[in-house]
């Protein structure tokens, strides 16, 4: 097959069944973060994690993250060639967001036409609650949930040569004619879920690649993963129920401040970002995880020796979990930013998005937290089909606390529009995509975004007017009192 | 002035690293049934293999050893 315009010409090995006797048992893998447009892309730890894995059992494992590559062009092509020099017997794609879903296609299509003829397994939260749609592009199978325990099995039965339908955890193709209508998905699920606690640190080497430096030196550490809560619109917890198992799980203190303190004593490591879903996960026994994490971090930050200080600490978790007395022992550990996923101040719409929480909860959190003394980062979806003034200027108001406490509000705050992402409650709704606003809304978050995010989508905020925040929450302020008419809840 | 550390913390930490790292790949057979080390991956994939491991870190976001990456790489940079 001739290769696509523009993409190099490759000769890829096909796999040989069994590998074993010639490559001595050792699988090579390359698993490939996929580009999402981002212009300023976090590392996904999930292709990071099962690269640990796979080492730990002895094979060869890459990683190389194409989402921070400049484009989606240049992420295909690097993507290509890697293949081509690591020439890999299964390559991974991980697709972290419906986002990365143009760059994927776009890859595996690339890399078919290519030559690679291996498997090719894609993973993440979009392929794991709609595994049609990468099998469609002709992908082998799809990791659906956690991956680590699959992907090592799928790894090593390629390697023996067996059958990945035998495997639980991986989404196929389902049989079926080959001119009929395909593919419904064959799909058994785990029994056990991955123990947290026996997994290797992820792998920090990934490929390089031309990002170029920047001052800030930051690492991305999962505490804990999942979380407990059933927000309509979001996928977290509906990939967490794919496999058994409580929705959030913790890894045990003293693992997470060991590998914060080895990332700061390898690295020189100045932040630590927890990616977790919600830091803090439910109630007492989440929040005496978090001390102990605290704790654990104290002490082992203070082994590394003197001179090295603490990184700073920056978390992410729901709002009513909130307390100041875990948050005063964070901070003790280097806990300096919070990023809180309030979606709203309006009680009516907190029930329609299926938070469980009250807005007294929103203010009582974000208060405590201003009162320590931490950098809040709010996150709002203020814009939704149901949008009112009334929304809007209860969101104003806890927009004005938070600027009145000399707070940054951000593209989080000002300009979050909602997603519908399929197999999430809202899913079940409403069609997947972005629906549409009311007029008089849509007129509001257009122009809105005109003043977020000026400049190109390389550079979104290249052009901001100093007080560009100030402009928003006047824009905002007008409709709110009545410039728009909104519908009614 | 920062407590002196604790022997039993500093065993614990490195008890963790020992079990807790992954190993780096060291050598990777080729399909042709040649052995290739890191260091040999690392110049086929064009990039500079003596640069140390710590480097790879020291970007935003840790990901990405750009210092690594040859110059002719003719790649678009964000």
């Amino acid at each position: 097959m001739s290769p696509a315009p523009g993409l190099p010409t490759v000769s890829l090995p096909a796999v040989p069944p069994p590998l074993a006797a010639t490559l001595q048992h050792r699988a090579r893998v390359l698993i490939v973060s996929c580009p999402s447009g981002d212009p300023r892309p976090k590392p996904c730890l999930g292709p990071a994690y099962l690269a640990a894995v796979l080492r730990r059992a002895g094979h060869e494992a890459w990683v190389l993250d194409a989402d921070s590559l400049s484009d989606t062009d240049t992420a295909v092509k690097e993507t290509v060639r890697t293949a081509s020099d690591v020439s890999p017997h299964l390559l991974g794609l991980a697709v972290h967001s419906p986002e990365c879903y143009p760059g994927a296609m776009r890859t595996l299509t690339a890399l078919l036409q290519a030559g690679f003829d291996g498997p090719v397994l894609v993973g993440g939260h979009p392929p794991s609650l709609r595994p049609a749609v990468p099998l469609s592009w002709g992908a082998t199978a799809v990791v659906r949930g956690e991956g680590e325990a699959t992907f090592l099995e799928a790894v090593e039965s390629v390697l023996d040569g067996k059958l990945l339908s035998d495997i639980a955890g991986l989404a196929l193709p389902a049989d079926g004619p080959a001119d009929g209508p395909k593919p419904l998905v064959r799909f058994t699920g785990r029994r056990e879920p991955v123990n947290l606690a026996g997994l290797p640190w992820p792998v920090r080497d990934y490929l390089p690649t031309t990002r170029p430096r920047v001052e800030s030196v930051l690492a991305c550490v999962s505490a804990s993963r999942g979380c407990w809560g059933n927000c309509a619109f979001c996928a977290v917890a509906c990939f967490y129920r794919l496999g058994p198992g409580p929705r959030w799980r913790p890894r045990p203190p003293k693992d997470v401040a060991a590998e914060v303190a080895w990332l700061r004593r390898t690295f020189g490591t100045e932040m630590i970002h927890f990616v977790d879903d919600n830091f803090l996960g439910a109630g007492r026994q989440g929040r005496d995880w978090a001390r102990e994490v605290a704790r654990a971090i104290l002490r082992y930050v203070g082994a590394i020796g003197h001179g090295e200080g603490a990184p700073r600490l920056k978390i992410a978790c729901r709002v009513d979990g909130v307390e100041p007395e875990t948050f005063r022992l964070l901070k003790r550990a280097g806990l300096t930013t919070v990023e809180l996923g309030v979606e709203s101040a309006y009680q009516p719409t907190l029930d329609r998005f299926g938070k469980s929480m009250r807005v007294e909860d929103v203010w009582r959190g974000v208060r405590c937290l201003l009162g320590l003394g931490l950098r809040v980062k709010v996150s709002l979806i203020m814009f939704h089909p149901w949008t009112t003034p009334a929304e809007v200027s209860a969101n104003l108001d806890l927009l004005h606390l938070l600027r009145d406490a000399g707070q940054p509000l951000g593209p989080e705050a000002l300009s979050n529009r909602l997603h519908v992402y399929p197999g999430t409650p809202l899913g079940t709704q409403l069609p997947p995509g972005v629906p549409p606003l009311p007029p008089e809304v849509e007129d509001v978050y257009r122009e809105v975004c005109r003043l977020v995010s000026p400049g190109e989508a390389a550079e979104p905020d290249k052009g901001r007017r100093p007080d560009w925040e100030s402009d928003v929450l006047e824009l905002l302020g007008n409709y709110a009192r009545g410039s728009g008419r909104g519908r009614e809840v | 002035m920062p407590a002196e550390p604790s022997p039993k913390d500093k065993a614990e930490l490195e008890q963790f690293i020992r079990t807790k790292l992954a190993p780096l790949n060291s050598v990777a057979v080729m399909p042709d049934g040649s052995v290739l080390t890191r260091k040999d991956i690392l110049i086929k994939l064009g990039l500079s293999p003596d640069i140390p491991i710590e480097a790879w870190l020291n970007v935003l976001s840790c990901g990405n050893n750009s210092a690594a990456v040859r110059a002719a790489a003719g790649m678009k940079t964000r």
